[in-house]
């Protein structure tokens, strides 16, 4: 059967657009976009804070929770001093048997292996936060208003380098700037609301199941899941363009 | 415990380094495939005077696919009294043995090699193989290939230009659509062949020789020496070594050829483990050389050694999380106000060692793929895979270069059903090979 229209072939196929487009468009949307975060992350932290500590407060013993204010890069973020639980040496040893349980039993799974691979980086994270509190219980350096720092400076690190890892992903995309800007926006507000939702569950969990899970709840449910959401939106809207593409020959050009 | 502490951040701070580094040459690479000219290939070249090949095919246990490269590459275009076929039977303990005698009865071109004596493994099979070749280009294949018809043109057109030592042709899994784990390994073929390989191609860097649907002179080899069969990267090895002597090695994305991914998770983590081991031998052999040849420019320099390090980065990366756990629970994680903790765990996820997602995306739009870019997130779990076998192959290359030790070749594993033929698409791949006509989704 004949077909009807000659794409040019994949292997030396380009767009259209050039690369001086892309360097303008990138920043006129990424300058605005890092100083309106850097104009707006005292506000966001002190409204991030007021909810947690509305929807905490039910959890926490009377006056337990207070709003800190203190100075970071052009003005003063808000931070949660709440208190923390500690745990116990059973609570610590049974985390570690079980994170040792993990560590022998996952290596050896066959289906899945890059999930069993995650989980036993896990389980190794969990290990070692396990014996640091059976051996230097008492030198764990991590009050929850620490924690609290640590998680909102690391926000705000995320709130600023979307608008640039997003933007050198999405601006060379063949398609109109807008709906490309306005998922730039959309991820900033998920990342705002998420990383609100984030802060309240682990300040609950250091206080109710104890800072034992601190470690674990940075290093695998922090950053690297907002880069899964990040990845999750980009490749959402390239498989949608790509599907737009199919059949218009005026986005692609041959080698030259 | 405060220097402790301090070489803790220095490292941590050199890790950012390097993938700051490693984010910058993959976003030059991904500009230049989507916006810069793209250099085409050699393929538009006709050559009346067709040279005389060798197409060697290592093979150990490889009773169900040996037939269908078989098949296909006696029927490929290429002059018959030109062409000569050496599959190497490489201590197969299986029908591999049989199938080939029954194929060289049946084609007086193929000349199958039969190998129970020295050391196993594809480097020392192709030594042998290249003995016994006539052919002055040697294509080399892995059995589990599923070879075009006019592949070998394609590929022995280039060896017109004679700076050219070795090509290197465009890798597509065949059983993509199996399970999960095809379909990523899919992705990252995609990304480090439509943008990484020909990127290095258009700039004018160091396209990597893969060790299969390629070729080089067999002149060349001969003077260098054959195969290191310590080396289990014989292919990196051959391209530093031809780089060095200043040889070019080309790319050919036009020069498509259909493999079997492997389909476990297993058989993965040991090929990854292998490619590390092999890739770090070559890093430790050649880093010094490569610096000091005079045969290449300084750009070139600077890609051959990103190049190397892509095996060395996960093992950095690994050290790195060891490295913020340790800061972590000393209370010193929050250098530079969290910024860095961030970027660190970031880092991979977004820069990567191999491609980071935004040069996958963009080389699956521009093959035309539609509905497999969503599954762009689950490779960050991968990451996890690809930094644990990939660590532990770069100690064992260590413990190789400091002892010397004898390598073992294992083999990947295949899947196919051996009385299958080669799938529709492989042969609609060969009946369009010459044709712009292929839309792009596979």
């Amino acid at each position: 059967m004949s077909k009807t229209i000659i794409y040019y072939h994949r292997a030396y196929r380009k767009i259209t657009s050039s690369g001086r487009v892309f360097t303008l468009e990138f920043l006129a949307i990424t300058l605005p976009l890092v100083l309106l975060i850097l104009l707006l992350y005292p506000l966001i932290t002190e409204r991030i804070c007021l909810l947690a500590k509305d929807i905490l407060s039910s959890y926490y013993p009377s006056g337990a929770i207070k709003l800190i204010k203190q100075a970071y890069l052009l003005g003063d973020i808000t931070i949660i001093d709440s208190p923390e639980t500690f745990p116990s040496f059973l609570t610590s040893f049974i985390n570690l048997i079980v994170s040792l349980g993990l560590i022998i039993i996952l290596p050896r799974v066959r289906k899945n292996k890059n999930i069993a691979i995650y989980l036993l980086y896990l389980a190794v994270i969990n290990l070692v936060s396990s014996l640091f509190f059976i051996l230097f219980s008492t030198h764990f350096p991590y009050p929850a208003v620490r924690f609290s720092d640590l998680y909102i400076k690391t926000e705000i690190s995320m709130w600023l380098f979307i608008p640039v890892i997003l933007g050198m992903a999405f601006l060379p995309l063949p398609s109109s700037i807008f709906p490309k800007l306005g998922l730039i926006i959309f991820t900033l507000i998920y990342s705002v609301i998420f990383g609100a939702l984030r802060y309240i569950i682990f300040l609950f969990i250091i206080y109710k199941f104890s800072v034992i899970y601190m470690a674990l709840l940075y290093f695998a449910f922090g950053p690297f899941i907002d880069f899964v959401y990040i990845v999750g939106i980009y490749c959402f809207y390239n498989t949608k363009l790509a599907h737009n593409l199919k059949g218009k020959e005026s986005v692609w050009k041959w080698s030259y | 415990m405060e220097v402790v502490v301090l070489i803790l951040k220095i490292y941590l701070v050199f890790t950012l380094f390097v993938m700051v580094v490693y984010a910058i040459r993959h976003f030059l690479f991904t500009m230049n495939r989507l916006f810069s000219e793209q250099r085409i290939y050699y393929q538009d070249i006709i050559d009346s005077e067709l040279r005389s090949i060798t197409v060697i095919i290592p093979m150990h246990n490889e009773e169900k696919v040996a037939g269908q490269i078989l098949d296909l590459l006696v029927s490929s275009d290429y002059a018959y009294d030109k062409l000569e076929i050496i599959p190497v039977n490489d201590f197969s303990t299986d029908a591999t043995r049989g199938i080939l005698n029954d194929y060289a009865s049946r084609y007086p071109n193929i000349k199958p090699l039969h190998r129970y004596e020295g050391q196993p493994g594809k480097p020392a099979a192709l030594n042998e193989g290249i003995k016994l070749a006539t052919g002055e280009i040697i294509i080399v294949f892995d059995a589990d290939y599923l070879p075009p018809k006019g592949i070998l043109k394609d590929i022995v057109v280039s060896f017109n230009d004679p700076e050219v030592g070795a090509v290197m042709g465009r890798i597509v899994p065949v059983n993509t659509r199996t399970n999960f784990l095809t379909r990523l390994l899919d992705l990252e073929r995609t990304g480090g062949y439509q943008v990484d390989q020909q990127a290095r191609y258009n700039m004018k860097l160091i396209p990597q020789y893969g060790g299969t649907i390629g070729g080089f002179r067999k002149d060349v080899i001969m003077s260098m020496g054959s195969f290191d069969t310590k080396i289990l990267a014989e292919d990196t090895d051959l391209t530093f070594r031809l780089i060095i002597y200043g040889w070019k090695v080309i790319y050919a994305n036009r020069a498509e050829c259909y493999e079997e991914a492997p389909e476990t998770w297993n058989t993965r983590a040991r090929q990854i483990r292998r490619w590390s081991r092999g890739h770090n031998q070559v890093m430790f052999r050649y880093l010094l050389p490569l610096l000091s040849s005079q045969q290449l420019s300084r750009k070139e320099k600077i890609d051959g050694v990103l190049l190397l390090g892509v095996y060395a980065v996960p093992l950095i990366l690994f050290l790195a999380i060891c490295d913020s756990l340790a800061l972590f629970f000393l209370g010193e994680i929050n250098i530079f106000g969290g910024i860095m903790a961030f970027i660190f765990v970031g880092a991979y996820n977004t820069f990567g060692n191999f491609a980071p997602f935004y040069q996958i995306g963009i080389a699956a739009l521009l093959d035309g793929a539609t509905d497999r870019i969503l599954l762009l997130p689950m490779l960050m779990f991968n990451y996890f895979l690809n930094t644990f076998y990939i660590s532990i192959g770069f100690f064992e290359a260590v413990v190789d270069r400091i002892t010397g030790r004898n390598t073992k070749w294992t083999k990947t594993q295949r899947f196919r059903n051996k009385n299958s033929k080669a799938p529709q698409h492989v042969k609609n791949l060969s009946r369009h090979y010459n044709d712009n006509n292929k839309a792009g989704e596979k």
